[in-house]
Formats: C-alpha cells, structure tokens, sequence
C-alpha cells in the first residue's frame, strides 16, 4: 500500500516536472501531455478521497467517513502548511516535521525536510541554534542537498557570495539531487534578477545535463559534453514557473530571437507567483522587448560619439597640458631636456617618446586590450629610435651621475613600463591571446604577458598549495568548508585559463593536477567524501581533456568511473 | 620600481605616469636642487597647514592625493641621478595634466572593454528585493 502511495507521488512529481522541461524546450505537445496527466493524477486522487467520504457517510458509517477525512487532510495539509506557514515564521523545526509527515513513506524524505527546514532558518538569519539543529540531522558525507542547505543559511546570514558559490557548485555534483536544483535554480535565478544579470540568468536556462542530472558529470559524459546533441539530456537546472518567467523576461531584455511573444510572457506570469511583485518587471521587459530593434540600431552612434569625444579630449589635453613645461626634447627623439610650455605646445610632430607615454596614458584610463596593443607599440617604436638612447646618455653626464647611468635608466625605465601595464592586465582581467593577436611582433607586449602570466600562475599555485598541504598533513576541515576550497581554486583556476589562455592553461593544469589528486584520494578512501571526491575528480578530468595530459586523462576517467557508493 | 609600485592605485609611489616625482612637485623637468628643495619644503607646509591647495596634483590619470610622504619620496628621487633621469623620461611627453575621462565616460569604456555593457544587456533593469519578495527573506 505504502508502495502504492509511493509510486502514485512520484508519479505525479515526475509528470509536473516532465511538463515544466517541455514548457521550456518548446515542446507544446508534450507540455500538455505531462499536464494533463498531472492533473488527472490529482484529479483522480481528490475524487477517490472524496468519494470515499461520501460513501461511507451513505452508509451510515460516520467514524469510517471521519478517518477518511482525517487521512485526507493529513495527506494534503502538512506541505502547504510547512510552505506557507512555517517557513515565513521562520520554524525551523515545524517546517521540517510538517514535510516529512507530507512525504510520509517516501524513501529520502529528509532531504526536502531538510532544505524547507533550512529556508525556515534563513527566513530569521540562520541563528546559530537552527545551524546546529540542522547540522545534526545531517547524515554522512556531503551531497548536493546538504550544499544546498548550506547555501540557504549563508544567504539567511546575509552573505550572498557564498550562497551563490554554493548553489553554483550544484551543477558539479553526481547527485540529481533534484528538489535542491531546483531551489539553487530559482534562488539564482531571482539573484540574477536582482542584479540585472540577465544573459547569465538565460544562458544558465539553456544548460542540458546529458544524458541526464548526476549523470552528466561521468567521464563519458563529459568527454562527450561537446557533441551536437541539442536536444538531448535534461535541463541541468530544473524550471520552475518562476525561473521560467524570469528566463522570458531575460530573453525580451536582451533581444534574444527566441524571447517569448507578449502573451506568452503574460502567460508566464500569470502562472509564477508573486504576481504583485514581478508586474512592474514584465511590463517593462515588454516595453523594452517592443523596441529592441530600434534602440539597437541607434546604440551604435551614442557610443561612437562617447569613444569620439574622448579620444578627441585626451587629444587636445595632451598638446595643451601644462606639463609640456617639463617636456621640451633637446633631440628630434625627445629625451628630457631644457623645455618650455611653448616649445612643447609649437607645431613641431610628437617625438617617438611623446606619442608612447601619450599611448600609456591612454591605456591606463581606457583598460581595453585595444590601448594596451597600442601602448606597447609606441614604446617598442621608441626602442627603435636611436636618438633616445644617445640623449639620455648626455643627459646622464650632465647630471653628473655614473657613465651606465643612462642605460640603467633605460632599463629602470623598461621595468617601470612592464610594470604598470601587467598590473593593468591583471586589474581588468584583460585576455593575453588577445592582447597576443593585437600585437603579435611586439616584444615589449611579449613581456608584458610573460610577467602577466607569471603572477597568474603564482597565485594559483598559492591556492593549491595550500590543499596540498593540508593534505600532506592529514589536517581535515568541515567538508561543506573543503567544497568552499576547491569552487575557490577552481575560481582561481578558470580565471587565470581565461586571461592566459590555453597556453598558461598548459603550465597550470600539471600544479593543479599533482595538488589535487591526492587531495581525492584522501576525500575518497578516509573521508569517506565520495559526492565531493568525485566532484573534484570529474573537473580534473574535464582540464585534463581540455590540455591533452594522456597520463591524467587515464587517472582520472579510471578514478571517475569508480561507482559512487549508495548513490 | 617594482610592478606593484608602479601601478598602485593613486597617489605617489615613486615613479610611472602616478607618482612622478616631476608631476608630485609640479615642476618642470629643468627644475634644478634648489628649485625641488624649495618647493618640496612649501608643499610641506601647505600639507601640513591642511590647504586645499595642496591637497592634489595633476598627471595625465588625473588629479591624484598628495600626502608629506609623496613629496618627501618625490624629493629623494629627484636628488639621486640615476631616478632623476627615470622621472624625466616619464615626464617628458607633454602629458602630465591631460585631463582624464569623466567618470560616465570612463564607465562606458570600461563596459564596452569587458564586453558587459549594462544597458546593452538590459542590465540597467534590475529587480530589487526579488528574493525578499518570493519569500526567501530574511524577514
């Protein structure tokens, strides 16, 4: 009977969720299939309670026909009670009780107990007593839904990088996990929302996990991760009717070609809750989504005018600075010299010097790969002026220093220039392939890059390093805190992939790999960490294929494949 | 100069386009001793008097904050040849007192640098309190 019960639950749960992924894919027929058959499932449901009751007051049978009734509302009450009365009172504890009675007899009950328990907490700043009753009723080792609980009551503490850290780090887990996805899916979603990211909030709705959630992160499937299968696998972040709105609103915003029409985003929020809040929203991604085309096709001369107006003000302040009155070059090259503010603002053309610190100047305020290329072109232009060199060796004697004072200088000078614009690099995060192609003969831009790659690599190493350590020393730490650690290093890790490139990916990955393997070994055969073991593991994989390590790449689809015990 | 230095975040460090010992004292690359002696001491005092005046100095960045210890470094410098010479190299393209951007433009740059142009991706409509507002409070 419990069976029974069971299956029909489950059945019904799948059935919405199957139509909430069909809504999504655009499938309307399946959408309606998967709808109806939810809703004759309830429908079925209430007219066997109901007709029970009836039945057994016609016969008489007033006790019979009471139980009925009270299994009825047992069965039916608890869940919106938990929903929508103790979690907004922030009753941890009721909230938990009230679900695992509505999941009564369903195997795994406590993980959504847990999370509504959780958001009960958040909703009074996850006191440290609710921590710790949570914390206890935490069985074994982590798994997607403890880190789900986990990013609730970072976010009920009010720290919402780490809520978001953690509900990030869901999509890694070999876990499907699926109440917990689709809460960090709505959770992210309304983040985003709140912080006007709207392309990450649509392209995270695009995301499939195939050949489906907890799956996805096999070596098969991630060595297949690429293959053009579009509508293969599932959503990795399940729908919900809110996220679904917000994914429309999003789509209108941003101009996308698949972005719902009008009615189908009214639609939508009609079907998400709350309605009250989310009509300014949509009414104003429909006025913007209406005139997409045309703010798009004026967009351009606004921007050309900004870029224009600028360069033409850095321009004209260059030529009239006051400071041309401690810059009159002795030589056509423009080494330092005797000057006057009105030898520097005559006619003359800018020396080699000139145009290079102008072309600095410019990169540090702009910060665009474009005006770094520029930058380092105008100062390997001046290493090609013989004049310069000359100059500053005069200038040296005259100022009666040492007779290499001027090549020292030079030097000094090099190293000054390196410098500030590897610090600007790494500040604005700037892509050194890019910056490579801009200027591919440039050696001072090869510098540049090459101590730009440096401190990347340093850091990063930094970061594993001290894993590394930790595991050397069998030193164990909370192990929602080792999952922060690692969504720390493969922060750290991803960044630097994207400045550097593939080739700093290259140098990077062997550190990574030598520190973190033993790190999975330890997490896997001590720890008894499996969930986290094999989430760690499944990324080392995916770098390893991205870099072509043979030797890792057999390690770590052997260590991937091994079956995650009691999953 | 280390990296670090040079590209410190305002303010003197000594050198580059930031810290210029030239553009800390406002004075001309002829400047001779005395001339960076002389002004050294009077920023000194007008720092030390709290005066407006001397509470900044123009580079082609921008206005950046001058504190003793800028003027103090920016002297030192400009009395050892070797940096001296260094500071006049940057000194020298006629730049010193560009204006830099105003702040709209410079945030419009940076948007089209690193291709997250607010507006461009509706990023100027924001929902506010939205997690609040579907229950996730804190209440």
């Amino acid at each position: 009977m419990r069976d029974l019960f069971d299956l029909v639950r489950w059945s019904l749960m799948l059935a919405r969720r199957r139509a909430w992924i069909a809504r999504r894919d655009h499938r309307s027929a399946a959408f309606l299939f998967y709808s109806a058959v939810a809703g004759l499932g309830e429908i079925a449901a209430v007219t066997t309670a109901l007709s029970l009751f009836v039945a057994c007051l016609a016969i008489g049978a007033h006790g019979a026909a009471i139980v009925v009734a009270a299994i009825a509302l047992v069965l039916i009450l608890p869940g919106p009670l938990a929903r929508h009365v103790a979690v907004p009172r922030g009753q941890h504890r009721a909230a938990y009780w009230l679900v695992m009675i509505d999941e009564l007899g369903r195997a795994g009950a406590e993980r959504p107990a847990r999370l509504v328990a959780a958001r009960a907490a958040a909703r009074v700043g996850s006191s440290p007593e609710a921590t710790a009753w949570l914390a206890a009723l935490r069985k074994g080792r982590l798994d997607a839904t403890e880190t789900a609980v986990q990013a609730i009551l970072a976010h009920g503490r009010g720290d919402r990088d780490d809520a978001r850290a953690l509900f990030t780090s869901l999509a890694a887990f070999a876990d499907p996990a699926p109440e917990a996805r689709e809460l960090a899916a709505e959770w992210l979603a309304l983040d985003d929302a709140e912080r006007g990211a709207w392309a990450e909030l649509v392209a995270r709705g695009r995301l499939r996990a195939r050949p489906g959630r907890g799956a996805h992160r096999s070596p098969d499937a991630i060595r297949h991760a690429k293959d053009p299968q579009p509508e293969a696998g599932e959503p990795l972040w399940p729908a919900t009717s809110m996220t679904y709105l917000l994914e429309g609103v999003g789509a209108r915003l941003l101009g996308d070609d698949d972005a719902p029409s009008d009615a189908n985003l009214w639609l939508r929020w009609l079907e998400a809750p709350a309605r009250r809040a989310t009509w300014g929203l949509v009414r104003e991604a429909i006025a913007r989504g209406t005139s997409t085309t045309k703010v798009a096709s004026r967009s351009t001369a606004p921007s050309t005018t900004t870029s224009t107006s600028t360069q033409t003000s850095s321009t004209t302040t260059g030529s009239t600075a006051p400071s041309t009155s401690a810059a009159t070059p002795a030589s056509p090259a423009g080494p330092p010299s005797a000057a006057t503010a009105e030898a520097a603002a005559d006619d003359r053309p800018p020396t080699a010097l000139e145009l290079a610190l102008r072309a600095h100047a410019q990169a540090l305020r702009d910060g665009t790969i474009e005006a770094v290329a520029a930058a380092a072109q105008a100062w390997d232009a001046t290493a090609s002026t013989p004049g310069l060199a000359i100059a500053v060796a005069r200038r040296a004697i005259a100022l009666g220093a040492a007779p290499d004072a001027g090549d020292r200088a030079m030097v000094e000078l090099d190293e000054q220039i390196i410098g500030e614009l590897a610090d600007l690099i790494d500040q604005r995060a700037l892509p050194l392939p890019a910056l490579h192609a801009r200027a591919p003969g440039s050696a001072l831009l090869a510098a540049i890059a090459r101590r730009a790659r440096r401190e990347l690599l340093t850091r990063l190493e930094l970061t594993c390093d001290r894993i590394g350590d930790r595991t050397h020393e069998q030193r164990p730490i909370d192990a929602i805190d080792e999952l922060r650690t690692f969504v720390a290093v493969r922060r750290a890790y991803e960044e630097a992939a994207a400045q550097g490139g593939p080739e700093l990916e290259r140098l990077a990955f062997p550190h990574v790999h030598a520190e973190l393997l033993q790190w999975t070994v330890w997490l896997w055969n001590e720890r008894k960490e499996h969930f986290l073991s094999h989430l760690v593991t499944a990324w080392l994989f995916e770098r390893a294929l991205a870099v072509g390590d043979a030797e890792a790449i057999e390690l770590h689809g052997a260590n991937g494949a091994i079956r995650i015990p009691g999953r | 100069m280390s990296a670090a230095e040079g590209g410190g975040g305002g303010g003197a460090r000594g050198g580059g386009l930031r810290g210029n010992p030239f553009f800390v004292l406002e004075l001309p690359v002829t400047a001779g001793p005395r001339e960076v002696e002389r002004e050294a001491a009077r920023l000194l005092g007008m720092l030390e008097l709290g005066l407006a005046a001397a509470a900044t100095y123009q580079t082609p960045l921008g206005p950046m904050p001058r504190r003793a210890e800028d003027v103090r470094t920016a002297a030192a410098a400009l009395r050892e040849p070797k940096r001296r010479l260094v500071a006049e190299l940057w000194a020298s393209g006629g730049v010193a007192a560009a204006a830099a951007p105003t702040t709209a433009a410079e945030g419009a740059q940076t948007g089209a640098a690193t291709g997250a142009g607010a507006a461009a991706g509706g990023g100027d409509v924001r929902w506010p309190g939205a997690l609040k507002a579907t229950g996730w409070g804190p209440r």
